[in-house]
């Protein structure tokens, strides 16, 4: 009996599997990859850009950072879409992996806002059509909070008020272990991610968490957490239940909450960030973009381009969108009237600083979380920065592993212009790469007794000593009178020999 | 039992074997293998022609083992086995290999085509280089009847027409839009448009010293160049803006330059790498961090996961195999439920129920005790927390199986012990766990490695609300287990790096193992056991 | 032990039961308390998901408060979007008809290829046989995350075959053969490669032969010999001792590794993501996940509504084989 009806069972389903099994395979068309919200909205244009070309466009569904592992593994097998919406920040990723091709916007970049052309522009050249730009602001219960607070130390008095007289529960929350969030309020004492270089690259050697703005700003959130003024575990969920409830004053959130905003039923207004005494006067928060971009993988890069520029990037296109997401657009035509908040929000993003699109954001992201969860259950400020700190050195280092920068660390680095003595990160004393696989370098040093060692990759992780021995004992150079001295160094014996003139 | 025992697998094609019709049987065995046989072969020539070679070797095995356990009498017992291990071949082993071999390799992001894509993908992104003067304008293609291809160009300053092969015209008082047709040539239609342009990309417009060039959309009247080649004599990328060379450097799988410095923001290539991925790991800051403490927790987490859900699994499978309890299938479905909702949404849940500020757990808890605990901020309250949320994912896989088992065993054997007067403790510890070992416990095994390896639980329960371990020299929390710190090694600091995570998961997989390898070792015993039986 | 166990005889239970009216009372309010703790436990977060899917806003449920609505038919909402309106953006019931697809076929091929191996783990002595059964274990526990790139790379192979083969054949255009040369003749390989239900099942069958055929085993050694003793004497096969005589016999674990084969592939995302690409061919669960897969503003309450109605099958399917899974103690064995 059993064995009947499971034979029977399995016919039955090998049939219906059968049936059903059918591939859907169009080799000659266009594929898009978009997330739920904007394939919809493409649906329509693609069927009329085919019935103008007769290129049959398929839609598929993938959200932003699933198409952007997808994109790296399928497009490379011939299998990728030709067109992908992707966040601004993936672009140095895809650049690095040889996976997007530059757009050529030609006169056209007029036509978008000059935040979203600096989000797409990377390495000088341009990589997609921008529709929206977003940066979060502060959120305020203006019944609670009756003037929006010009420096965090005026959040912190109001904050202390509330405490004094029970107005509510909380002047201001921030979501806990959070870079993108706590950004404005490290970056209002002038705390940066990365400095940068003349040249407006940035420099990832100096990480700006540490630097003094960055720390008073930790010790500002310390203070917060210590006396109670703010609470640690909050997210999204968290801030918008105490907003609803009356008992959060203000918090930051992005565009993408406007609805939520409103929903809560809160008298609010959206107000640009505070600043800081001594500091900025209006706080910046990180600016983000999305956009689309084509794959470089794609053989219909004409085609693709025609869609963007013909089809996408129309008034009326790019107002759906708009209607649609209610992020500040990146498209200069857009009638933004009907969302009231996003005139708000894009007036908090003036002076808005471009999230980084470098992949080095990907050390400093957990590292800086990490260190904002420390603090926020009372972890000394000073050890969780100077912690994270070193993590993202660490990470940088481990990741340029394979194009190794040998610099020479050592009592005669002021002597070539470095900002101070015994600094791997300091690039004037760098060896290159010779075409017999040492590093060697050439530089003139004044007379006297000096000790020094050999630094990978800008940091102390990984170093040399006397004799090739890694962690070993410093280096010995003697120089009678003022020289040119040449440093070889084998990296396979990691033995450093000097030519002294 | 003893017969049994010594019973060594019946040889192919044994008399005993379909009496009636051993011939048609005969030949529909061989038939059968015949066709197998050949759509293997198929396979493998066309994966080793599509220069697949993995692919080719895997399936290549697979046909000559399947042959072999067909032909060997010896190995009667595999042919029961043959579609399980031919899968498990293709489908579990082949990525394994996959796994160890890429472990060789620098394969990651920046590296992840081999060099010939990256050489196609380098000249094709890097672009052109064009003149700064150079005009540039819209073009419209033209076609006449002989199929001979012309471009309307225009432009601010000046119109043209160009036939290819032909004298460039310029058009004085040129028409607002381009007519329908000029001098012979007609204009294409909109469904033309594209195939047309890129037809015209490889054709020649204008003469030797006055050339036009289609690129993509547009049209230049000069002479363009791609500005990155590829030159195979020396093995190089040369940049032809400043002929800078650089060469291909098959120890780090990048094109390097004179400097030292590899070609900035192109991707570099697939080699070898040998060990070092292996050596990196000795040299990593992170795994000499606070490894010792997070491997302590891997495995108490696991053990203790196992323990946990079995316990609470067992006992519900014993109070709901007793007849007289009430209701029983009602409330057996009920206790499945958890198993029946997709785990990402019930964690979710679960870390909202133990948020510190509106947690429904940790609310009831202030009201009870005038206190919030840090049910996922706090040390060892998040331990505490990530074991109730896995007892609660994995109990009622725990009572499934415990409920099969119990059926295993014999009710003669607790009708002796009943008659020997043993008290329903007694009956426990003595028969019904023993016995039900023998079945499950290779299964607790399986179950131990998998929470080893339980990285969703981890990330999607504490992400980054756990508290930190201080002074790690990579970010490190105090739930994190051996894979999610080491994947957030490998995979956090610069996008995937595939080659280092292969490495860490092959040194891990040496750990669970030896782990395994210990365990199994009881087997042995439970294994004894059933065998008595 | 051993000796009772030596000769097993297999008689109904209930004989065995003897206890005094106390205790049995005492028993079995100890058992209610464990069950009413049990439930309470197991269902209290399914809760939170229940007021979620009921919940228009679209956000998990922080609080046990009933869902705030103006008119208590937008309590429905993520429902009614799922089930009937949002049809052309979201074919949820084909979604359904997939998952069924792709989770029955490969639970009855799991249940099969595992009751081979098992059985013959369970019943022929061989070389090899301990390390074998020790090697699926390790295999499945390598913890594989380039499996997910090797296999869309195999995927992707397949679904180059129906073009590399006609290729091959091209010598053989013309002749009788000549078909062999067609695309046409090879293209339902296709439908074991990328973006094809076919290609999902043949995945989820890799881990056909792991754990399930150690819980197999562990079960058909619970059998006893004497039963297939005595079918060799009277002429029966290998084949007919499985099919005829052991097959019914362990029923119970059957269905338990029916019930978590359909389990672990109907709720299955990673790989059918993977390899599933057109939203027509989307599993239920990659429907679902698109739902929470945007970077900030998540529809939870689509996502809630969607995992109660997946929830309902895989409780039909337990319920329709629990009878098998704790039904008469080995009953089925009186027969042999």
């Amino acid at each position: 009996m059993l064995r009947r009806r499971f034979l029977t069972l399995f016919v039955l389903v090998l049939v219906a599997a059968a049936i059903s099994l059918g591939a859907v395979a169009q080799d000659d068309a266009l594929v898009i990859w978009a997330d739920g919200e904007r394939a919809p909205l493409l649906a329509e244009l693609a069927t009329q850009f085919t019935e103008e070309f007769g290129v049959p466009v398929e839609i598929q569904q993938f959200g932003l950072g699933e198409a952007r592992d997808q994109l790296l593994v399928a497009g490379p097998a011939g299998e990728g879409p030709d067109i992908l919406i992707t966040a601004h920040d993936s672009i140095g990723q895809f650049v690095a992996n040889g996976a997007i091709v530059p757009v050529n916007l030609g006169d056209r970049v007029s036509e978008f806002t000059d935040l979203s052309i600096d989000l797409f522009t990377y390495n000088n050249q341009f990589w997609g059509i921008p529709y929206a730009t977003e940066n979060i602001a502060l959120i305020r219960n203006v019944d609670l909070v009756p003037e929006a607070p010009a420096t965090w130390d005026d959040v912190r008095t109001i904050a202390e008020q509330f405490k004094a007289d029970g107005t509510a529960d909380y002047a201001f929350l921030v979501q806990t272990g959070n870079t993108y969030h706590n950004f404005p309020i490290t970056s209002a004492w002038g705390g940066y991610i990365f400095g940068q270089n003349e040249d407006g690259t940035f420099n990832v050697a100096d990480v700006g968490l540490g630097s003094e703005g960055g720390l008073t700003a930790a010790h500002w959130l310390s203070g917060m957490y210590a006396d109670g003024l703010m609470v640690p575990n909050v997210n999204d969920d968290v801030v918008f239940e105490f907003f609803g409830a009356g008992e959060l004053g203000m918090f930051v959130t992005g565009p993408w909450f406007s609805q939520r905003i409103i929903d809560s039923g809160v008298n609010y207004s959206i107000d640009p960030l505070p600043g800081a005494v001594g500091g900025k006067e209006v706080g910046t928060p990180f600016a983000g973009g999305q956009g689309f971009v084509i794959s470089a993988f794609s053989d219909k890069q004409l085609e693709a381009e025609t869609f963007l520029l013909d089809f996408v990037a129309t008034p009326e296109f790019m107002q759906a969108i708009f209607d649609q997401g209610g992020r500040p657009p990146a498209f200069l035509a857009v009638d933004t009237s009907a969302d009231p908040n996003i005139a708000a929000f894009t007036a908090a993003g003036v002076g808005a600083i471009p999230m980084p699109a470098i992949p080095e954001m990907a050390a400093v992201w957990g590292a800086s979380d990490a260190a904002l969860t420390a603090i926020s259950t009372g972890g000394d400020a000073d050890e969780a920065i100077a912690g994270a700190v070193a993590q993202i050195a660490n990470a940088i280092g481990l990741m340029s592993s394979t194009e190794r920068i040998v610099t020479l660390p050592g009592a005669f680095n002021m002597a070539l212009g470095c900002a101070g003595d015994w600094d791997p990160a300091c690039r004037n004393t760098e060896l290159t790469l010779q075409d017999d696989g040492t590093y060697a370098g050439t530089f003139d040093i004044p007379a006297g007794t000096y000790e020094y060692k050999v630094a990978i990759n800008l940091s102390w992780a990984e170093n040399y000593g006397a004799d090739g021995a890694k962690d070993g004992a410093n280096l010995v150079l003697e120089l009678a009178a003022d020289s040119t001295v040449t440093f070889v160094f084998d990296d396979t014996t990691h033995v450093v020999t000097t030519t002294v003139e | 039992m003893a017969v049994a025992n010594a019973k060594v697998g019946v040889p192919a094609g044994a008399p005993s074997s379909h009496p009636q019709n051993s011939t048609l049987w005969t030949v529909l065995k061989y038939l059968g293998l015949a066709l197998f046989n050949a759509f293997t072969l198929l396979l493998v020539y066309a994966f080793f022609r599509d220069e697949n070679l993995g692919l080719a070797a895997v399936f290549l095995v697979i046909g000559v083992g399947m042959n072999t356990i067909f032909f060997v009498p010896s190995l009667y017992p595999l042919r029961w086995m043959s579609p399980g291990l031919a899968l498990i071949t293709l489908l579990v082993i082949y990525p394994i290999i996959y796994t160890v071999l890429t472990s060789f390799t620098n394969f990651g992001d920046g590296h992840r085509l081999p060099k010939s894509q990256a050489i196609t993908q380098i000249e094709r992104i890097g672009g052109f280089i064009i003149p700064e003067d150079a005009p540039r304008y819209s073009v419209v293609p033209y076609r006449n009847d002989a199929g001979t291809v012309a471009l309307w160009l225009s432009n601010a300053t000046e119109t043209i027409f160009v036939p290819s092969g032909g004298a460039i015209q310029t058009i004085t008082d040129p028409p607002a839009e381009p007519p329908a047709d000029y001098d012979g040539y007609t204009q294409v239609p909109r469904r033309e448009l594209l195939p047309t342009l890129r037809e015209a990309q490889s054709l020649p417009f204008g003469d030797e010293d006055d050339v036009i060039t289609v690129s993509g959309r547009e049209a230049i009247r000069a002479t363009i160049v791609p500005r990155f080649d590829y030159d195979e004599a020396q093995d190089a990328i040369i940049d032809r803006t400043d002929d800078t060379i650089y060469r291909a450097n098959e120890k780090t799988g990048y094109f390097v330059g004179p400097n030292g410095r590899p070609l900035q923001n192109q991707p570099g290539y697939r080699v070898g790498v040998g060990l070092y991925n292996f050596e990196r790991m000795i040299s990593d800051p992170g795994l000499r961090g606070p490894l010792i403490d997070i491997f302590v927790w891997t495995v108490a987490f696991a053990f203790l996961s196992v323990l946990l859900t079995f316990i609470v699994g067992l006992a519900m499978a014993l109070v709901m195999n007793d007849p007289r309890m009430p209701g029983r299938t009602i409330i057996r479905s009920l206790l499945i439920i958890p198993y029946a909702i997709p785990g990402v949404i019930s964690i979710v849940v679960w870390r909202g129920m133990l948020n510190l500020n509106l947690g429904v757990i940790t609310n009831v808890w202030n009201d009870l005790f005038g206190v919030r605990p840090g049910f996922l901020i706090d040390p060892w309250l998040a331990k505490f927390s990530i074991l109730l949320v896995n007892t609660w994912l994995g109990y009622p896989y725990m009572m499934l199986i415990c409920s099969g088992a119990l059926q295993a065993i014999p009710s003669d054997v607790y009708e002796a012990a009943a008659v020997d007067g043993a008290k329903p403790w007694q009956r426990f510890w003595g028969i019904t766990l023993p016995l039900l070992l023998v079945s499950v416990g290779p299964l607790l095994i399986a179950s131990f490695t998998f929470n080893f390896n339980n990285y969703l639980l981890i990330e999607a329960l504490t992400g980054a609300d756990a508290p930190n371990i201080p002074n790690s020299p990579v970010p490190a929390r105090y739930t994190d287990i051996l894979i999610s710190y080491t994947y957030n090694i490998a995979f956090g600091n610069r996008g995937s790096d595939y080659g280092y995570a292969s490495a860490i998961t092959i040194v891990i997989f040496l750990v669970v193992a030896v782990v395994t390898l210990m365990q199994y070792r009881f087997t042995k015993t439970w294994e004894q056991v059933g065998e008595n039986v | 032990m051993s000796s009772t166990a030596k000769a097993p005889k297999h008689v109904h239970h209930e004989s065995r039961m003897v206890q005094s009216g106390r205790e049995r009372a005492v028993g079995l309010t100890l058992r209610l308390i464990v069950v009413g703790i049990a439930i309470v436990f197991a269902l209290f977060p399914v809760l939170f998901i229940v007021l979620s899917a009921f919940n228009p806003a679209g956000q998990l449920s922080s609080g046990l408060s009933i869902p705030r609505v103006n008119e208590f038919s937008d309590l429905f909402n993520n429902f009614e979007a799922l089930l009937v309106t949002e049809l052309d953006i979201w074919p949820f019931w084909r979604w359904i008809a997939n998952s069924f697809i792709v989770a029955t076929t490969s639970t009855i091929l799991t249940v099969l290829i595992s009751a081979l191996s098992a059985y013959a783990f369970s019943r022929f002595r061989f070389r090899g046989r301990r390390q074998m059964l020790l090697g699926i274990l390790l295999v499945q526990v390598f913890p594989n995350l380039l499996a997910l790139v090797a296999l869309f790379l195999m995927m992707d192979q397949i679904s180059a075959l129906s073009r590399i083969i006609p290729q091959i054949f091209a010598f053989l255009q013309g002749s009788f053969l000549g078909f062999l040369a067609d695309p046409g003749s090879w293209q339902w390989l296709n439908t074991f490669g990328l973006n094809s239900l076919g290609g999902l099942i043949l995945i989820y069958l890799g881990g056909a032969m792991g754990v399930n055929t150690w819980l197999m085993k562990g079960f058909f050694d619970s059998i006893p010999r004497d039963i297939d003793e005595s079918a060799h004497v009277d002429g029966a096969t290998d084949w007919q001792i499985f099919w005829l005589l052991i097959f019914p016999l362990v029923r119970p674990v059957l269905a338990v590794v029916g019930v978590l084969a359909f389990v672990g592939t109907f709720n299955e995302f990673v790989l059918a993501r993977l390899i599933l690409r057109d939203t027509q061919n989307w599993t239920l669960m990659v429907g679902l996940f698109q739902f929470i897969n945007a970077d900030f503003n998540r529809d939870w309450g689509k996502f809630a509504a969607g995992a109660l109605v997946s929830g309902i099958p895989v409780v039909i399917v337990y319920l329709s084989l629990q009878r098998q899974i704790v039904g008469g103690l080995t009953a089925g064995a009186v027969k042999g």
